[in-house]
Formats: structure tokens, sequence, C-alpha cells
């Protein structure tokens, strides 16, 4: 009777990782519905955390709907891909075309992905050895510092990283904590005298034929160049086509709307399924978390760095703030540096300008995947 | 007798040969390990100068179109 009971009862196979992950899923969907922080993104991830580590459900297991769409969305790489049409389509990059010097921050913010990476390969296979980290984890774990959920998922499926679900849970959890990690590192950086810096409006708007070339002038800069980062690029600038050619607006917004919400949902809820105990509770799960934060420190301190150096080069012209944009999380660090700007000097409004090195930074976290993916594979 | 520390103890050669083993092991697996590092220095250099390289292109591309293509109401005011 005891054995048919613990067959069908699922608390009676309850173990102290399930528990902590009921927990943990608990604290996710509270910090998405009771305080706000990215709800579209915690939510369903602390949902399909729930759902994942419920005993004897079987929803992540293989065959349940969870491995399902792990399978048919992760795996297969299909939902970064979608999500990043329905990206594409959301963003103007007009702030980032009226200022293209920006995509140098991009491309400087991009220095925590490398240094993580190569932080992660030291303790792991490649000297010490005090961790699982071989070199394809430790590419996977520094593109967490691309501090984009979408080029995450690829990069570490591509790679088939070992950590995957880990990553994926890291990169989204620190884009909702954006807010909390960059303002300390910006405000040790720069003087109040720098972050008062107001910038110069620029003047002009930018026309409609160049708004539709870029996309596609883009994708084949970048495809020919770094080849790897094709099926990203293709996809962010396609939907961002859709957006800017005019003509057709219904695919737009499908774009941003239906496709990026049903897609949305999907992502939140298989990556959420990922999170199952047994494989998530490991102590190299604490440190993918723990050099995750230090990728986005480095992408945030290399940026503004290069700010500061802009800063000098123009004449005092650029707030070196603008540099911590360059990481891509969009539109969180555009909205960190205008209000710790407006914080400095309540008529400095610096949200055009950092959104202009966001959105580079956005195309420059998708080379730096494809760059990676790219490199690592040479050197095995 | 190949070596020995005073003339009366004599070093067995096998044990020699395990020493010189385990010596040469080490040795290599440090050479190893700093080629690994090495190989992963590349990758950050290569990447890090890939990035801007690319980005440096496509910033000149960006300038060219902004100059070729200007906006209409801009060349209107200048006509």
């Amino acid at each position: 009777m005891d054995m048919a009971a613990g067959e069908f009862l699922g608390f009676l196979n309850l173990n102290w990782q399930a528990v902590a992950m009921l927990v943990i899923s608990g604290v996710l969907m509270w910090l998405g519905i009771a305080k706000k922080v990215e709800p579209v993104l915690l939510v369903p991830i602390g949902f399909g955390c729930m759902l994942a580590n419920i005993p004897l459900g079987g929803a992540a297991e293989a065959g349940g709907f969870l491995a399902v769409l792990r399978e048919a969305g992760i795996h297969t790489e299909i939902f970064p891909l979608l999500i990043f049409i329905g990206i594409g389509a959301m963003i103007d990059f007009e702030p980032f075309l009226q200022r293209p010097y920006t995509i140098f921050l991009g491309a400087a913010a991009q220095f925590g992905i490398f240094a993580t990476f190569i932080l992660a390969y030291f303790l792991g296979d490649g000297w010490l050895q005090v961790l699982d980290f071989s070199l394809k984890d430790a590419a996977a774990i520094g593109i967490i510092g691309s501090a984009d959920g979408p080029t995450s998922i690829y990069v570490a499926t591509m790679l088939q990283s070992k950590y995957t679900a880990a990553i994926v849970v890291a990169a989204y959890s620190y884009m909702a904590l954006v807010p909390l990690i960059q303002p300390p590192i910006i405000k040790a950086m720069c003087s109040k005298e720098e972050r008062a810096l107001k910038m110069p409006s620029v003047a002009g708007t930018i026309s409609r034929r160049t708004k539709i070339l870029f996309p596609i002038i883009t994708v084949l800069v970048v495809g020919l160049l770094a080849p790897k980062a094709t099926p990203l690029i293709g996809c962010l600038m396609f939907g961002n086509l859709l957006r800017e050619c005019g003509v057709v607006e219904r695919l737009s917004l499908a774009a941003q709307n239906e496709l990026a919400n049903i897609v949305t949902i999907l992502l939140g809820i298989t990556v959420g399924g990922m999170m199952a105990g047994t494989e998530f509770l490991r102590p190299e799960t604490i440190l993918v978390f723990m050099l995750g934060i230090v990728a986005f420190s480095l992408d945030t301190v290399a940026g503004v760095l290069l700010g500061k150096l802009m800063c000098v080069l123009s004449g005092r012209k650029i707030n070196p703030m603008i540099g911590a944009c360059g990481i891509s999380a969009f539109p969180m660090s555009s909205r960190v540096v205008q209000k710790l700007g407006l914080e400095a000097n309540p008529y400095n409004h610096l949200l055009m300008h950092a959104a202009g090195a966001n959105v580079a930074g956005q195309i420059a976290s998708v080379v730096a995947g494809g760059v990676m993916l790219m490199l690592v594979p040479m050197f095995i | 007798m190949i070596f020995s520390l005073d003339s009366n103890t004599p070093i067995p050669a096998d044990a020699l040969t395990a020493t010189i083993a385990l010596l040469y092991h080490h040795i290599s697996s440090a050479r190893q390990e700093r080629s690994r590092m090495l190989n992963a220095l590349w990758i950050v250099l290569l990447g890090m100068a890939i990035i801007f390289a690319v980005l440096g292109i496509l910033l000149l591309v960006m300038i060219l179109l902004g100059k070729l293509f200007k906006p209409r109401e801009k060349q209107e005011k200048k006509g």
C-alpha cells in the first residue's frame, strides 16, 4: 500500500532539491507579480520552474509538454530566432543612426563576455580544473555578458553546453536586475560632474531610405564578415525591415505583438521547465550565476571606460555614462542612465543618447555571439 | 648504479624512470595548461578585434549611407 501511495502521491516523492526549486519558483513569480520586476519574463519562468519540480508531474521529463517545447524550440534554436524577429520589429534604430559612433560603445561593452569566458576557462579545464567547465562551457557562460536572452540561448545551445539552463536563467535574471547592477558601478566610475554632463541634441532626422537600407546592409556586412551571426542578425533585421519598410504594417504589428508575445510565453515557460532541481542545484550552477554577474559588471566597466575616452576626445560632448548602455539590455540600461543623469542634473535628459548606445549594443552582442561561435570550434 | 646521494645508497633504475616519468607528466601537463590558456587568450584577442572590425566597417557603411540619403526636409531647406 505504501509503495502504491509513493507511486501516485507527489509529496511523498519530494526531495530537498524539488522543495528548494519550488521556493525559487515562488520567489520568481513574487518578483514578477508583486515587485513588477520583468513580469513578462519572470512570471512564465517561475511557473515553468514550478511545473518542472512537482514530483511525478512529468511535465519536464521525456515526453512531457515542457520537454517537447524544449526539444522543439530551444534545441532547434527556433525560439530565440523567432523572438528576435519580434525584437527587431519593436526596436527603433533612429537614435543609433543619428549617433553612429555609439557602435563602438556597443563593441567595448562586449568585453565582459570575453573576460568572463577566460575566467571560467581558467577555473575549469583551462588551468585549475576545480570546475567542470570545458572551452565550450566557458564560452557559453561568457555569453551571459551579451545581456541578451535570445543570444545566450542560441549560443549556449549551439555550443551544446551542459549549463544551458543555468546560463539562460542567469541571462534573463540579470537583465531584470540591470537597474540594481549598473548604478553602483557607474557611480563608482563617473564623478557627479561627469554624470551631470549634458549632451547636445542631434539635429535632423534620418531619411526613410536609410532606415530601410540599414537592416539590409547590416545583415550583408555582419553576415559576410561573421557568418555564424547570420541567423541572429538576420532575424533581428528582418523584424526591423518589416517595421521600417512601411508596406507590411500588418506583419510588423504581428511580429511586435502576437509573435513576440506567443514566443515569450513559450520561451519563458520552457526556460522555467529547464530548472529541474536535480539538474539545476549544483555548485557549478551557482558559479555560473556568479560569473554572470562578473560578465555584466565588466561589460559596464568597459563601456564606461570607452565612454570616458570618447568624452575626452570629443571635448566633453559625450557623457561617459552612456557607455554603460552598450551592454544591450534594452531598454533597462537606457533608463538607468537617464535616471542617473537626472539625479546629477535635473535638466540632463540622456535617454535618446543612451538608447543609441543601447541598440548599438544589441547589434554588437549578436556579433559577439557569432564571433564566439566562429572562434571556439577553431581552438578545440 | 645510476645515481646516488651518497656512494652507499644506489637508486634503483625503475624508481628513477618513474620519477622522470612523473616529472615529464607534470611538465607536459603544465605545458598543455599553458597552451590551453594561450588558446583562450587568442579567442579573447581575436574576438574583440573582430567585433571592433565588423562594427567599424558597419559604421563606415552607415556614414556613407547617411551622406548618400539625406532627409528630404533638409534637402528642401538647402534648395
